[in-house]
């Protein structure tokens, strides 16, 4: 298991709602869009929970063991939440992870889908970039993901390559909390 | 690989539990340890023996690995099991510095289906080969015999279905739209959270002299939370020298958005917006709050020259607000009796009772059975106590008729009363914490002779409830979260969008 480090990205791409989730896919070619733009510069760690590690090996698949990890269900809670102090980066949907790490400090990035109201339900804080989508349909307050008429479009329509500059545009953009 | 090591390695396999599938094909290719590329399918069996614990990315490994095999062979892997070989749980390997990984049987399980793609494999074998594993060898000495775990995958052609979620209860001509948005394009967008430092702030207050006193504690709290800003404050002329006597602001304009005694004059804040705007002249603000929790003086801020507007309402009310805090203007609805009026359209009727224009008659002329001859409206109740009123009148008193009167919650009768004639009965019932449905009913009664009466309908009343906050609360409530808004989380901005 790699040690934590500054390095490091967490990844959280579950939330306990699927209709939250931003794609499987969709994180897999952001992993893809960071390592092409910014090289070895970052360590990816997938983090979340045991029963959702056969669907985050879908996303480590195609990369590098060295480079992309899948630590979901091999760190214990304090783990985890030591983990977000030393990080770089989460980057996350609108779920507990997210929150906690902007709570913490933590810079992170929040894909947050349409089916709450971002303006009550985003995490907040200095280190965070919310991502969304406008669209009509939104929020539309359901909370499975086979009720959502247009597939989540409100989160299908949030492009990985968008998500990736403008996760380097926030890294970019300041010196983080730990380095200040 | 040299022979002699491509034998000792097949030697080891045999007589274990991956003899049957290493005897399951003609061409056997081996992982050597140089790291060659094995050729692309083709081989009837794969081995990799002790290799995947020294390779630095093991999904990469897996995968060539497999590749390597036709379909319906064989990937054989073995490595070395951290509890015989290695006997410890924890890296370095004694025996092999360079080691990358330890190896529990679930452990090398995770490793491939990690790197293996769902359903083009299936699993054939696990075990732990221990054949004269010798379990009394002390821990300073190597342990004799085998100590491996054996993975054997027999490589399959992947169905052409995925796996799948769910599959979506709309139908597939909404799938992969998306819909228009009303009001603005469709795109992505980035937001984060931006606080700032008020240096110049307005504050209006322009009602009377009680409520410029219950919102001291506001206004104070302002002076405490931006202590180095200019806080000027519009307050009517009759809280002029209050104002200046408190210490607080830097400044106190004087205007009256009310006339002096509004009980005698009506007043219309809305027609002073003008001439609140020339009182203020060029003065310019970073924050102008309005602090009275009434919306009629909101409108003042519209045009006030300020960054950000802060107030009580919602920015559907109220567009021009930057920081609001959402309250029911209706506030004072639940501390006052509501009243419902029923028409007799509201209600059914058989029997002896029909519609005579805007009432429903009911005659005394037939005797029926217990039997329900008017019956409504089936609304919905809230918790809470209610008396019903029912506008019945009987057109000719009779010593021994009568109807029966009741209320039904969810078809439960809860109250009742036996009518005559002359005064109106009152009906009180209670209401429980799930609510129910509400049915009045008018009846014969068996055996009884029964009046005739005109039903007109009813009047529900629900008794009032606390769900109000004080003045100074709603105020102070505005307060911390421009507080929140200003020093704290922020308020969201847009960074850019796509």
């Amino acid at each position: 298991m790699p040690e934590p480090s500054a390095r490091e990205v967490l990844i959280a791409p579950f939330s306990n709602s699927a209709i939250r989730d931003w794609p499987v896919a969709h994180f897999r070619d952001l992993i893809a869009a960071l390592i092409e733009r910014s090289g070895d510069r970052f360590h990816y760690a997938l983090v979340g929970t045991r029963n959702q590690r056969l669907a985050a090996a879908e996303i480590a698949r195609p990369f590098p063991s060295a480079q992309v990890s899948n630590l979901c269900g091999k760190l214990a809670w304090p783990e985890v939440v030591a983990r977000l102090h030393t990080c770089e980066a989460l980057i996350g949907n609108n779920s507990g992870l997210s929150h906690l790490a902007a709570q913490g400090g933590t810079r992170t990035m929040c894909i947050f889908g349409g089916s709450h109201n971002r303006m009550e339900w985003r995490p907040q804080g200095r280190h965070v970039r919310v991502v969304s989508r406008a669209i009509g349909c939104s929020p539309c307050q359901l909370d499975h993901k086979a009720s959502s008429p247009y597939d989540k479009a409100c989160l299908r329509q949030i492009s990985p390559d968008f998500v990736a500059q403008a996760f380097l545009d926030f890294v970019n953009e300041a010196p983080s909390r730990k380095a200040a | 690989m040299p022979l002699d090591e491509q034998q000792d390695v097949l030697t080891r396999l045999i007589g274990g539990p991956a003899e049957p599938y290493l005897r399951s094909g003609r061409l056997i290719r081996q992982v050597g340890s140089g790291g060659a590329a094995l050729p692309v399918e083709g081989a009837d069996v794969v081995v990799a023996a002790h290799r995947l614990q020294f390779a630095e990315d093991y999904r990469r490994s897996l995968q060539e690995w497999h590749a390597a095999v036709a379909v319906g062979g064989h990937l054989i892997v073995t490595v070395t099991h951290a509890f015989l070989y290695e006997r410890q749980m924890f890296l370095p390997s004694r025996r092999h510095p360079d080691q990358q990984r330890l190896y529990s049987p679930r452990m090398l399980l995770d490793e491939v289906e990690e790197a293996l793609i769902p359903n083009s494999y299936r699993v054939r074998l696990l075990a732990d080969d221990d054949r004269e594993y010798d379990y009394t060898t002390p821990l300073d000495h190597n342990a004799r015999g085998h100590g491996d775990i054996v993975l054997v995958l027999q490589r399959i052609v992947a169905p052409n279905w995925p796996l799948a979620d769910r599959p979506p209860t709309f139908p597939a001509l909404l799938l992969g739209s998306e819909p228009e948005y009303a009001f603005e394009p469709v795109r992505t967008r980035v937001e984060r959270d931006r606080g700032f430092a008020p240096q110049r702030i307005l504050l209006v207050k322009p009602d009377h002299l009680g409520d410029f006193v219950i919102s001291l504690p506001a206004l104070a709290r302002m002076r405490e939370l931006f202590a180095d800003a200019h806080i000027t404050i519009v307050v009517g002329n009759w809280n002029v020298d209050a104002a200046r006597e408190t210490g607080l602001f830097d400044e106190v304009i004087a205007f009256d958005a009310f006339p002096r005694n509004s009980s005698e004059n009506e007043p219309d804040p809305r027609g002073t917006v003008a001439a609140f705007h020339q009182r203020l002249g060029d003065r310019q603000f970073d924050l102008a709050v309005d602090l009275r929790v009434d919306p009629d003086t909101r409108i003042l801020l519209r045009d006030v020259r300020a960054v950000r507007k802060a107030g009580l309402g919602t920015r559907g009310q109220f567009p021009f607000l930057d920081i609001f805090l959402p309250i029911d203007f209706n506030r004072g609805a639940p501390d006052m009796a509501h009243e419902f009026r029923f028409a007799p359209g509201d209600f059914q009727c058989q029997g002896s009772a029909a519609r005579h224009g805007f009432r429903i008659a009911s005659s005394a002329d037939t005797v029926e059975r217990n039997c329900a001859v008017v019956w409504g409206p089936y609304r919905w109740l809230l918790p809470g106590r209610y008396i019903f009123e029912p506008f019945i009148e009987g057109r000719d008193g009779s010593a021994d008729g009568k109807v029966l009167l009741d209320v039904a919650l969810d078809t439960r009768r809860v109250v009742e009363f036996a009518f005559s004639g002359g005064k109106m009965p009152q009906l009180p019932f209670d209401v429980g914490p799930d609510g129910a449905s509400f049915e009045f009913r008018i009846w014969t009664v068996e055996g009884a002779v029964s009046i005739d009466l005109d039903f007109f309908g009813g009047r529900l009343i629900r008794a009032g409830g606390a769900g109000v906050l004080h003045q100074n609360e709603y105020q102070q409530l505005l307060v911390e979260l421009i507080r929140l808004r200003t020093m704290d989380t922020g308020a969201p901005t847009e960074v850019y969008d796509a």
